[in-house]
């Protein structure tokens, strides 16, 4: 579609028409110039309200799902029930000003990230159905944008209602907290539609580069900024904040506002600027359906990557050539290990998070300040990332998604099986504490060197155990690509916290099934050594076992469930 | 019905379609054939006015898509190679809604016809997450041929059908070209496209490689080949695959001799 798709209808010269035989084509009202087809829109938007009802009636009859819901439902009533509480205690505001310029901080990154997001990728992002539907359609380019708008505007408003849940000051109302974040996800949509339309006309690399130089750029002056006033008050305050978040204050202060001519002139500020950023859309011609597709096919690939925790962009197209030499064959676990450890080097930056945490956690172990007590400090940080790798590090079931199928079909025992699927992602992890752990050791020349040495050997075990409790959880609910076949809506953020709760439940019996004997013969019989070495091999012996169960969890998965007909 | 001239399509460095002319009369089916990366999709989505063109001009119907866009598809059906559904909306749903889009009047007779031709009426009410590869390919054939657009533009419409289900679409396209629509198929399968199609577009590296009749692509061929190149029908001319192979082989540099 050109840039002269609605403006050029009245301007073209007159062409034969050739009507449908159906009679629609030219008995169908054409509506004003690129509002065509707008009641199809709206049709559509109220069948798939009342699908979504539908869909989350249907669920209810189900138990687990409203189990589900349930839980759900006690969480916001907990927070609700903590939020009565604190006002009943006397918590005023945002107190002591700092939790408000938290507030600035989280708000103005949010709306630097949907700037960087709009101008490198773009925000106009339709499913595929309507992709398929309504591009080919008679439908107007504003009546299409208009729909976006309004299902971005719906989303805001739950985005808003779930801040108000979770992220209101304790003496502001729920309305005032709502408006004021609604008011805001709304100028966040406005600000993404105006970016995403001044980008459009470029090429998709040139755009990509343009979006993360204004992201580099802004991160570097704020930065920038934050150091001249760390060094011109000679040393950090909390107020020094207050100018990053400056982007944001219009906002903030609507949602602190404590009187009424307070939150009224922050209400008009808001206002003006949802206005400005709404003259643009509303005089759209541009090119919005290549660029439109372009995003949403981005965004859906990624979407499937995410769900099968691949972080990769495209991934390379060609290797090196080398082979990584076979792993001797252990019963058929070897094997396994071999082809999730050869797929390694093709997922570099899955791991970029982790490698980002190991060097902030480095640079902090050379400060001056954490020296005086290196135990401390290295156990926090290996204990931060054996808690981290196991999310990012998935080179086990998780990844293997589409392919339960295929292993099921291999000839090797689902204990061998598991074994060597699991062995990869742990040797990266560990992999990642050996060397911080080194760097630790060389910085900071600690003293206790039996117990650096219980904590290098059962580094490994407490990756697998988490792992295990991981893929665990996995092959119980794996996670389905197509999301209608999931639960709807609000019950998959319930079905995420529970699974997390589970997951911490989990985690906490296996290390009290292990601390606890290990203890007992450590402490009160005065025996460390031996109490270390018997916690060491409750340890190994859990792991087994987990292993193990992670071996039957795998056969009694249904891949079938997943799989196209 | 159809009539492109000039149509080329740059994605950054990459020419995807390059000149291309096409034409498509009422009555017609073009089979467009050509390898994976050819540019058949690229051609289909510009016609369908998903993607704008780079240079050229495409007439839809007598519209013409850079001009008057809407019209041009509101005359058009497309039909892509995955059909993507609506998976909350039932069977049903997912037609009242293309009823509306295409403003087609008194919708309900011809739903119900277009059910029973592709036997879904029993999944009427049936949600679209709910069907199987082959139910989802009909479904969205139904709902491009509800309005009876007087141009069809389909990409691997025979996907994921049965054998039934294959002689079933072949025969509805048939039917509709027969009334009259412009219909363009590009297809892998070259066994069906053969079958099917009034007239060939082979399309390599984004231009047209060979265009018209059955016979007189043969004819061409004919008069190409090696003697000893590939098989060939029973009258001893070139089958149409052994023309698709020919007309997508790779080509001797320029200004060498090929192979003896």
């Amino acid at each position: 579609m050109s840039a002269g798709e609605d403006a050029g209808r009245a301007a073209a010269p007159s062409h034969p028409t050739t009507p449908s035989r159906a009679g629609s084509s030219a008995d169908a009202p054409s509506g004003r110039r690129g509002w065509e087809g707008s009641r199809a829109l709206l049709l559509l938007m109220r069948l798939r309200s009342r699908a979504r009802l539908r869909g989350l009636i249907a669920s209810l009859r189900r138990p687990r799902r409203l189990v589900l819901l349930l839980l759900l439902a006690a969480m916001i009533a907990l927070v609700i029930a903590g939020q009565v509480a604190g006002g009943g205690a006397g918590h005023s505001g945002f107190e002591g000003q700092n939790a408000a310029r938290m507030l600035a901080l989280l708000l103005t990154f949010l709306m630097l990230t949907t700037a960087v997001g709009a101008l490198s990728q773009g925000v106009i992002v339709f499913d595929p159905a309507e992709a398929q539907f309504l591009f080919p359609a008679p439908v107007g380019t504003r009546a299409l944008l208009a729909s976006h708008v309004v299902v971005a505007l719906m989303r805001s408003l739950s985005g808003s209602l779930v801040f108000s849940i979770f992220l209101r000051p304790w003496d502001v109302s729920f309305l005032q907290a709502s408006s004021g974040y609604f008011l805001y996800f709304t100028t966040l949509v406005l600000l993404g539609l105006n970016l995403d339309m001044a980008s459009m006309h470029l090429p998709p690399a040139r755009r990509r580069h343009r979006g993360r130089l204004v992201g580099l750029v802004a991160l570097l002056a704020g930065t920038s900024l934050l150091a001249a006033d760390v060094l011109k008050a000679d040393g950090f305050r909390p107020e020094l904040l207050d100018r990053i978040g400056l982007p944001a204050h219009p906002w903030v202060a609507m949602l602190a506002a404590d009187t009424r001519e307070a939150y009224l002139s922050s209400l008009g500020w808001c206002l003006l600027i949802i206005v400005l950023l709404a003259l643009r859309p509303l005089s759209f011609h541009g090119n919005l359906r290549e660029s439109a597709g372009r995003t949403s096919e981005v965004v859906r690939r990624r979407l499937v990557r995410l769900s099968r925790g691949d972080l990769e962009r495209d991934g390379p197209r060609r290797t090196r050539g080398w082979l990584l030499p076979m792993l001797p064959r252990w019963g058929g676990a070897g094997v396994h290990a071999w082809r999730q450890l050869s797929s390694l080097s093709r997922r570099r930056k899955s791991f970029a998070l982790l490698v980002t945490l190991s060097v902030f956690s480095g640079v902090g172990v050379g400060l001056h300040s954490f020296r005086e007590m290196p135990e401390l400090m290295a156990g926090m940080m290996l204990g931060v990332l054996a808690l981290a790798g196991p999310l990012y590090v998935q080179c086990d079931f998780r990844s293997d998604f589409d392919s339960l199928a295929w292993l099921r079909s291999m000839p090797s025992p689902p204990t061998a099986l598991a074994a060597g699927q699991l062995l990869a992602s742990t040797l990266v992890i560990f992999g990642f504490q050996l060397v911080l752990g080194s760097w630790v050791f060389l910085v900071v020349e600690p003293k206790a060197l039996p117990l650096w040495g219980l904590v290098f050997a059962s580094l490994p075990l407490v990756d697998l155990l988490q792992l295990c409790v991981e893929n665990g959880v996995f092959l119980l609910y794996p996670h389905r690509l197509d999301a209608s076949r999931g639960p709807p809506g609000a019950l998959q953020l319930a079905r995420m916290y529970a699974l997390m709760l589970l997951k911490m439940l989990l985690l906490l019996a296996s290390v009290l099934l292990v601390a606890l004997p290990a203890w007992v013969v450590a402490v009160p019989l005065g025996q460390p050594v031996l109490g270390a070495c018997l916690g060491w091999l409750l340890l190994l012996s859990e792991c087994v076992l987990l292993v193990w169960v992670v071996g039957r969890l795998f056969v009694r998965v249904d891949p079938g469930r997943d799989l196209a007909d | 019905m159809i009539e492109v001239s000039g149509l080329s399509k740059r994605f950054d460095e990459l020419l995807a379609v390059d000149g291309l002319d096409l034409a498509v009369a009422p009555g017609e089916i073009l089979g467009l054939v050509g390898v994976n990366g050819a540019g058949k999709t690229t051609c289909l989505r510009m016609l369908a006015g998903i993607l704008p063109a780079t240079t050229g001009s495409i007439l839809i119907a007598g519209h013409r898509m850079t001009a008057d866009a809407v019209a041009a598809r509101r005359s058009l059906a497309f039909v892509p190679d995955t059909p993507m559904l609506f998976e909350s909306l039932t069977v049903h749903e997912h037609l009242v809604f293309v009823a509306e889009l295409y403003g087609v009047a008194q919708p309900a007779p011809r739903m119900d016809a277009l059910l029973a031709e592709f036997e879904l009426t029993a999944k009427r009410h049936e949600l679209a997450s709910s069907l199987s590869r082959g139910m989802r390919q009909k479904l969205a054939l139904v709902c491009a041929f509800l309005h009876e657009p007087p141009v069809l533009l389909l990409d691997e419409p025979l996907t994921g059908l049965d054998p039934p289900g294959r002689r079933h679409t072949c025969e509805a396209i048939a039917r509709r070209a027969a009334a009259g629509s412009a219909v363009i198929v590009s297809s892998h399968q070259l066994e069906i496209v053969e079958r099917l199609s009034t007239r060939f577009l082979i399309l390599h590296q984004g231009r047209v490689r060979l265009s018209g009749t059955l016979e007189e692509i043969r004819a061409r061929v004919a008069g190409e080949r090696r003697p000893d190149a590939g098989p060939a029908t029973a009258d001893g001319l070139p089958s149409f695959e052994d023309i698709f192979m020919h007309a997508t082989a790779p080509q001797p540099p320029a200004g060498r001799a090929p192979d003896p």
